[in-house]
């Protein structure tokens, strides 16, 4: 198991996901009523399937959620994240020699890359984007909602796959070093161009200034911190051997 | 496409397991993890030769969850090998650098998967990763813009600038003394080659 090189931690969480049955408008029906409900009934109900989460994404991506993918990006502790929707027909399958999938459910796997604890993780998660949670996970089945935070938890630790192999180019810098780092380059190269011509003393009154302007990007680097394993689910005291008495 | 954000493109692999065991006696899947168990990482990880890649991952799926009672309770027929990868730009010169930068770890690693052909013929190995491709319905990049040299360059910087100041503090770094510092260390920043990968 390797969850964790260098800052990041790598998060594989697999929820299973209901198959729409055939409608008559299929997927433009579900994006009229996605539609209908941001604008004018908050209430209405959408089913729980794996049409309608199609519908989330696609609306996200032209724009009708902005702010979810914003509030993402804005974790500061996530370099990248993403969900793929497997649907359970759509397990590759390379040879007829391998037996074909006979799948009830379709399959949403969630990854993520970030710096931090599990637990803070998805707690931020439940805090920061409740409402951006749930529209991406309500489609799965049996989810709780992001809150309360606990059975949140549960559902995601239930669903968790643990990583065997995991690469990160840059394991000592956290995102925000990164983001910081790519801010202050930005910001160095203007003030090299600015103050190229100054006098020497005007050069260092704008050279303080520089300094001040760029204290939020000066991130140290390198260290590992501790990271708090995955909460005990009990299943290692279940493991345990039984003795009889 | 959702495979994209910025230029930063996320690639998902579901590449089925091999059932039974392999030459030596172990199961095809034990076998692969520890293939991967003994994979080097940080620099010395084949990954840091494919150029490009900002993070990647092997992840053995056994088997899909149970969401519990009361629903259905589904099992894979074959296990998966899970590989993802965030790297800069397009996928077929992505595959390609795999190919060519890490053939004796592929073999190791996708030898225990059903229908992989080898790094020999470029064109066999591409369809196979094709073949094995999931779309990802929905990618989200922190610094999606940014490739990974330009990355490491900036964490470069930020390194010696924090250095620079350091050295160059107090009453008696008068802006005449300053100035002729700063463009000496602007010249050594633009002249420091990019950091290896997995190094900061």
């Amino acid at each position: 198991m390797a969850n964790q090189t260098g800052k990041s931690y790598a998060m594989n969480v697999l929820t299973a996901m209901e198959r729409p049955g055939w409608r008559p408008l299929g997927k433009l029906g579900t994006i009229l009523k996605l539609l209908l409900r941001d604008k004018f009934f908050p209430t209405l109900q959408l089913p729980r399937n794996t049409r309608t989460l199609e519908c989330v994404f696609w609306s996200i991506g032209k724009g009708a959620a902005p702010e979810i993918q914003r509030n993402l990006v804005e974790l500061s502790f996530i370099h990248f994240a993403r969900w793929v929707i497997i649907k359970h027909d759509q397990f590759p399958r390379l040879d007829p020699s391998q037996p074909a999938e006979s799948l009830q459910y379709d399959w949403l796997f969630f990854e993520s890359n970030f710096n931090g604890s599990w637990q803070e993780y998805i707690e931020a998660f439940s805090r920061v984007i409740p409402g951006g949670m749930d529209n991406i996970w309500n489609w799965s089945v049996k989810y709780p909602g992001s809150v309360p935070i606990s059975p949140f938890l549960d559902y995601i630790r239930a669903g968790q796959a643990d990583t065997d192999y995991y690469y990160n180019a840059t394991p000592g810098s956290s995102t925000k070093d990164i983001l910081g780092a790519l801010d202050l380059q930005e910001r160095l190269r203007r003030f090299a161009t600015e103050s190229a011509a100054l006098a020497p003393a005007d050069f260092r009154r704008a050279y303080d200034h520089f300094l001040i302007s760029i204290q939020g990007d000066l991130g140290t680097t390198g260290s590992y911190p501790e990271s708090s394993p995955l909460p005990d689910d009990g299943s290692a005291a279940r493991r345990a051997p039984v003795h009889a008495s | 496409m959702a495979n994209k954000s910025g230029q930063a493109y996320g690639l998902t692999l579901l590449s089925p397991i091999l059932a039974g065991t392999d030459p030596s006696g172990d199961p095809h899947h034990m076998a692969l993890r520890a293939a991967l168990s003994e994979m080097p990482n940080g620099p010395q990880s084949p990954l840091a030769a494919v150029a490009g890649t900002h993070l990647a991952r092997w992840v053995v799926i056994d088997d899909v969850p149970f969401p519990g009672v009361p629903s259905h309770e589904d099992h894979l027929a074959s296990r998966y090998l899970l590989f993802t990868a965030c790297f800069d730009g397009e996928l077929v010169p992505y595959l390609e650098a795999m190919r060519t930068g890490m053939p004796g770890w592929l073999e190791q690693i996708y030898g225990h998967c059903i229908g992989y052909p080898g790094t020999a013929d470029s064109g066999a190995f591409r369809r196979y990763m094709v073949s094995c491709q999931v779309e990802t319905s929905f990618f989200v990049a922190a610094y999606g813009a940014a490739t990974l040299p330009a990355v490491l360059r900036a964490l470069d910087a930020q390194r010696r600038m924090i250095a620079f100041i350091q050295s160059h503090q107090g009453p008696t770094w008068t802006g005449d003394r300053l100035q002729p510092e700063f463009r000496k260390f602007l010249v050594q920043l633009e002249q420091a080659p990019t950091p290896a990968p997995a190094t900061l």
